[in-house]
């Protein structure tokens, strides 16, 4: 049995009627605060009177906590630390060599049950050329469980073969939701919409 | 109910059904501790309940490095969260060729991306130069826009505007409004780049999911 219990701490709360001064120690004959646990801990939840906010000191020190569906535990995440993940992940590509402007579609082989794959920008690396003035479009689909990247100027075309830089966060799904696509919304052939009924209202 | 500290702790070989309050003396849970706690090692919780609405939660931290016992818990509900949106208006722009602005963010510790832009002309300009009604598709220039956030110096820039075309006057000004959106990297993992050749085609596949998610 490994447990310690200050003698002290122990006398003074069973006796309810005074004030308590001691700290109480379990497995630590030396508590800093009012308990100190030199070992694990367990419990079903934990509620804090208070938490303080992050202040400026610790801005660039803190991590943040997750709770680990494999164990229970309680851990931090640092993605400075080797194999770490973060929260997410940002990657850029740089799609070479493409046959004018057109991306239909690269396969990131990103799994998209696991994963969101957010485009964050998008840009060409050379002058369109075409009759008409075009809006770039460039995002992300899901085929087979893959996230795919399209990206193109459509009725445009560079003279040359060219490059998209394409920024990209990669979110786990297990705390991000994607909700099904909604619409199509008709505009009925004017320029403005509501929705009417917003899934976080 | 009250209880008191020693009968638990007469009583830890058997099971504790009471409640044990340290400085408090009416514990509402089986645990209580009216002032601070250091749980050394690991701190297990089980997996009871769920966060399920999207508002009701506040994220905690940790700092390794506070002051006493080290690993304070920390709220990062109102200051220095993980994701920081921070709005600019760029006014009195050169034609459209915002070119180089310097966030003095460093790169070492953030990522930024650039969200929400609004292009605003101001007074007389017209916009971007439209060529003749009836163009050469195979020569005439309709430009690209660029928008990006990118590194020099160790700090971000912003660059943000039509390289090759241009408003139809040099007196022409543009304001830009957009929000920086701030990755701390302590939280979110910069994969870096990763190039892709496309040999001339318009369809390629990743060698491999990208390394470290």
């Amino acid at each position: 049995m490994k447990k310690i219990l200050s003698p002290i701490a122990v006398f003074v709360i069973t006796t309810a009627s005074y004030a308590q001064v001691g700290n109480v120690g379990i497995n630590t004959a030396k508590p800093r605060e009012k308990l100190e646990v030199a070992g694990t801990y367990k419990s079903k939840k934990i509620i804090t009177g208070t938490t303080p906010a992050i202040s400026a000191t610790e801005k660039d020190r803190y991590l943040l906590l997750s709770h680990s569906i494999a164990d229970n535990t309680v851990k931090k995440i640092n993605p400075g630390q080797a194999n770490s993940p973060g929260i997410a992940s940002i990657v850029t590509y740089s799609l070479n060599n493409v046959n004018g402007d057109w991306v239909e579609n690269f396969n990131t082989k990103i799994n998209s049950d696991e994963y969101s794959l957010m485009v964050l920008s998008a840009y060409f690396d050379r002058p369109l050329l075409g009759s008409v003035i075009a809006i770039p479009s460039y995002g992300v689909k899901s085929v087979n469980n893959e996230w795919q990247i399209y990206a193109d100027y459509s009725m445009l075309s560079s003279a040359t073969n060219g490059t998209w830089t394409i920024v990209c966060a990669v979110y786990p799904k297990t705390y991000v939701k994607i909700f099904p696509e909604r619409g199509p919304f008709n505009l009925n052939n004017t320029t403005t919409g509501s929705d009417t009924a917003p899934i976080l209202p | 109910m009250k209880k008191n500290l020693l009968l638990v702790a007469l009583s830890f070989s058997t099971a504790a059904l009471a409640q044990v309050g340290i400085g408090v003396t009416s514990p509402v849970e089986k645990l209580e501790v009216a002032g601070n706690a250091v749980l050394d090692q690991s701190v297990t919780i089980d997996p009871v309940d769920y966060i399920n609405n999207s508002s009701g939660f506040t994220i905690i931290g940790t700092d390794p490095a506070s002051a006493g016992e080290g690993g304070k818990v920390l709220s990062v509900e109102t200051l220095y969260t993980p994701l920081i949106v921070q709005p600019y208006s760029i006014t009195n722009i050169y034609r459209d060729d915002l070119n180089n602005v310097n966030l003095n963010i460093p790169t070492d510790k953030y990522f930024v991306t650039i969200a929400n832009f609004e292009a605003i002309p101001a007074s007389g300009n017209n916009g971007l130069y439209s060529p003749l009604a009836s163009p050469d598709p195979n020569t005439t220039n309709r430009g690209r826009f660029v928008i990006r956030a990118f590194e020099s110096n160790n700090t971000w820039h912003v660059n943000i505007g039509y390289p090759v075309l241009n408003t139809q006057n040099t007196t022409d000004r543009y304001t830009y409004n957009f929000d920086i959106i701030i990755y701390s990297k302590r939280f979110f993992k910069n994969l870096g780049t990763i190039n892709v050749d496309f040999n001339g085609n318009n369809n390629a596949t990743a060698a491999s999911v990208p390394d470290g998610i």
